[in-house]
C-alpha cells in the first residue's frame, strides 16, 4: 500500500495542472477571505462573542473555490488516467485493483485535507489582519474547532466524490460538470421546488442535500434573527455529518466496486 | 530466471474470440518473438497475461501471477501502447512515478534515460514527441527494475535504424543474463535477427510454438534455382522425376520438391548443361505468411499468397 501511495502522490505531484489547481485553491480562498472581512466589516457583526465565532467561520470555511479545487482533483485523480491511457501504468505498478483504487482515495484525501488547512490558515491571517486580532479572543474556541474540523471533511468529501463520480459515470467531463453544477443550479432548484410546495418534511430534507450538508457541517451559526447562514440554519450539524458521510461513503464504495470489476476501460 | 507460462488464455469480445484457448511458455534466457497479422489477438494476449484485460486461463511468472508478485513493474519489464502517458508529465517524472510506484531507487532513472538516450530531453513533455521517442521512454520504464522478465509489444514501431540495432542488443543482452523475452512485432525481418523461438497466433489461436529453425523447416519452402541451356529438356526431366517446376523466364528454372543434388543428377542424366545451382531458403517473413495464410483477419487481397 505504501508503494500505491508513493505512486499516487507523485502522479499527482508531477502534473502541471495540479500546481495551477492548488494556486487557484490558495488566491481563490485569499480572495474569498478578503472579500467576506470587508463585508463583514461593514456589518459590524463581530462585535458580540457569537458573532465574533460565526464571522470568522463564515472567513475560514466559506470559500467554495477550496471545496471545488477539491472535487477536480478527485476527478483527475481517475480521469487524467482513462484520458490519457495511463491506467495500464498505474494498474502495472498496483495490479491489485482494490488497492490501487484504495490509492487514488487515500492521496485525493490527503491532497484534499492539506488544501483545506491551507485555506484555514490563509483564513485566520487575512480575518486577523482586517477583523481585528481580538476577534478571536471573543469567539467560541470549541465552536470554531467544530466548524473547521467540518470543513476539513467537507472538502475531503468532496474530493471523494469527484472521484467517485468520474467512475460510476465514467466521466471526468461529466463528473466535473455535475460537482459544479450541482451547487449552484440543482441544490437551489430543488430547494425552490420544495419551497414552492410548502411541504415542510421536504423542505427541511432539502438542507440536507450533499453541498448543503457540506456546508451546514463546517458553520457555526448563531441562533436567532441575524444568522449569516441564511440557507443553513435548518440543518442539524450532526444529522449534516451523517447524510454527507453516507452519501461519500455510498458513492466511493460502488466506485471501488466498478473498479474492481472492470478497471481498465471505461 | 523467470518462467513464464500461459495456459488456456481465452477473451471474448462480444461473440468474437479475440484469444482462444492460447497455451504457450516463454523460457527464460531466450529471445521469443510473438508473432501473428494484425487483429490476431497478440495485444490482447499480452493484456490478459499481464491482468489487463478480464478472461479465462492463467499466465505465471515463477507459478504466480502477475497480480501476486512483489513489486510488480520491477520484475516484469512491460511495453504495451509507448503513446500511453500524460501529455505534460515529463519523461523524467514519468519515470520517477514509476520507479516510487516499484520500490526502484530514484537514481536508476538517469541511468535508462541515458541507455534509451533521452537523458537531454528528459525535461521535455511527451506531447512533443515522435512515435519513436515515446517508444524509447516506454522501453525506459520496463527496463527500470531491471528486470528479469521483458514483455514488448511492438517495441521496433517508429525506431530508426541506430534504434533497431540498440533494442536488438537491450534483447539479446537481457536473454543472455537469463531474462525471459517475450516480443511482438510485425517487423519481421528485424526480429528475426534476434529471436530464437517463435509463438505465432492467428485468429487468438496457437499456429506454431517452436524454436526459428524448426518453424521455417516447417512452414517454409526450399527452392532450388537452375538456369540451364535446355530449360524445356530440363523441366520435362525434373517433372517426371516429381518435381514442382515453375519456369521463370529466359533459362531460369525454380524448382521445389526436389533437393539440389537431385536437381544436378537428372540435369546431368538429361544433357543439360547448368550454368546456375543454388537453393534459397525461406525467411521468417514468407513462412510465417505462409503459416498464417488461412488466419489472418485483416489482410490485403494477394498479401499472403
Amino acid at each position: 500500500m505504501n508503494l500505491a501511495l508513493r505512486y499516487e502522490l507523485t502522479r499527482l505531484a508531477t502534473v502541471p495542472a495540479t500546481r495551477v489547481l492548488v494556486s487557484v485553491s490558495v488566491i481563490g480562498s485569499l480572495l474569498v477571505a478578503v472579500g467576506l472581512c470587508f463585508v463583514l466589516n461593514q456589518a459590524n457583526t463581530a462585535e458580540t462573542a457569537a458573532g465574533a465565532s460565526e464571522s470568522l467561520a463564515v472567513v475560514l470555511t466559506r470559500s467554495p473555490v477550496t471545496v471545488f479545487v477539491a472535487g477536480l482533483i478527485g476527478a483527475m485523480s481517475l480521469g487524467h488516467d482513462y484520458k490519457f491511457a495511463t491506467i495500464d501504468v498505474t494498474m502495472l505498478v498496483t495490479p491489485r485493483r482494490m488497492r490501487a483504487f484504495a490509492a487514488k482515495a487515500l492521496t485525493v484525501a490527503l491532497c484534499a485535507v492539506v488544501l483545506a488547512v491551507a485555506s484555514l490558515l490563509i483564513g485566520w491571517a487575512v480575518a486577523l489582519a482586517m477583523l481585528g486580532t481580538d476577534v478571536a479572543g471573543r469567539a467560541s474556541l470549541g465552536t470554531l474547532a467544530q466548524a473547521q474540523a467540518g470543513y476539513v471533511v467537507f472538502v475531503a468529501g468532496w474530493g471523494l466524490l469527484g472521484l467517485a463520480l468520474t467512475r460510476i459515470f465514467a466521466s471526468q467531463t461529466f463528473a466535473i460538470l455535475l460537482l459544479v453544477i450541482w451547487p449552484f443550479v440543482v441544490e437551489p432548484a430543488l430547494k425552490g421546488m420544495t419551497a414552492a410546495l410548502s411541504w415542510e418534511p421536504a423542505r427541511a430534507a432539502a438542507a440536507y442535500l450533499p453541498y448543503a450538508a457540506g456546508q451546514a457541517i463546517s458553520s457555526a451559526p448563531r441562533a436567532g434573527v441575524g444568522s449569516l447562514y441564511a440557507s443553513a440554519h435548518a440543518a442539524s450539524p450532526a444529522l449534516a455529518a451523517l447524510a454527507f458521510a453516507g452519501l461519500v461513503c455510498a458513492l466511493i464504495w460502488s466506485a471501488a466496486v466498478m473498479f474492481r470489476n472492470r478497471p481498465v476501460a471505461m | 530466471m523467470t518462467l513464464i507460462q500461459a495456459r488456456g488464455l481465452t477473451k471474448h469480445f462480444g461473440d468474437v474470440a479475440a484469444v482462444n484457448d492460447l497455451s504457450f511458455d516463454v523460457s527464460p534466457g531466450l529471445v521469443t518473438g510473438f508473432l501473428g497479422p494484425n487483429g490476431s489477438g497478440k495485444t490482447t494476449t499480452m493484456r490478459l497475461m499481464l491482468g489487463l484485460e478480464d478472461g479465462a486461463g492463467e499466465t505465471l511468472f515463477d507459478g504466480r501471477r502477475y497480480a501476486q508478485l512483489e513489486r510488480p513493474a520491477s520484475r516484469v519489464g512491460v511495453l504495451l501502447d509507448a503513446r500511453s502517458l500524460h501529455p505534460t508529465r515529463t519523461a523524467r517524472n514519468h519515470l520517477r512515478m514509476v520507479a516510487q510506484g516499484s520500490g526502484i531507487d530514484c537514481d536508476r532513472v538517469e541511468e535508462v534515460l541515458a541507455m534509451v538516450g533521452l537523458d537531454e530531453v528528459a525535461d521535455t513533455k511527451p506531447k512533443r514527441f515522435s512515435l519513436g521517442m515515446h517508444q524509447r521512454l516506454g522501453l525506459a520504464a520496463s527496463l527500470l527494475g531491471r528486470p528479469d522478465v521483458l514483455l514488448l509489444d511492438e517495441p521496433a514501431n517508429g525506431l530508426d535504424p541506430q534504434g533497431i540495432v540498440w533494442l536488438r542488443e537491450v534483447l539479446r543482452t537481457h536473454a543472455a543474463g537469463g531474462a525471459a523475452v517475450l516480443v511482438s512485432s510485425h517487423l519481421l525481418a528485424e526480429i528475426e535477427a534476434v529471436v530464437d523461438r517463435v509463438v505465432v497466433i492467428g485468429n487468438g489461436e496457437l499456429i506454431a510454438d517452436d524454436t526459428l529453425a524448426s518453424f521455417i523447416t516447417s512452414f517454409g519452402l526450399s527452392t532450388v534455382r537452375v538456369r540451364t541451356t535446355k530449360p524445356r529438356r530440363l523441366r520435362a526431366a525434373l517433372a517426371r522425376a516429381g518435381g514442382d517446376v515453375e519456369h521463370a523466364g529466359g533459362e531460369l528454372l525454380l524448382v521445389s520438391s526436389l533437393d539440389q543434388r537431385t536437381v544436378a543428377q537428372i540435369a546431368h542424366a538429361a544433357s543439360c548443361f547448368v550454368y546456375e545451382l543454388m537453393t534459397s531458403t525461406d525467411n521468417l517473413e514468407r513462412s510465417f505468411l505462409r503459416a498464417s495464410r488461412d488466419r489472418s483477419a485483416h489482410v490485403a487481397v494477394g498479401a499472403t499468397s
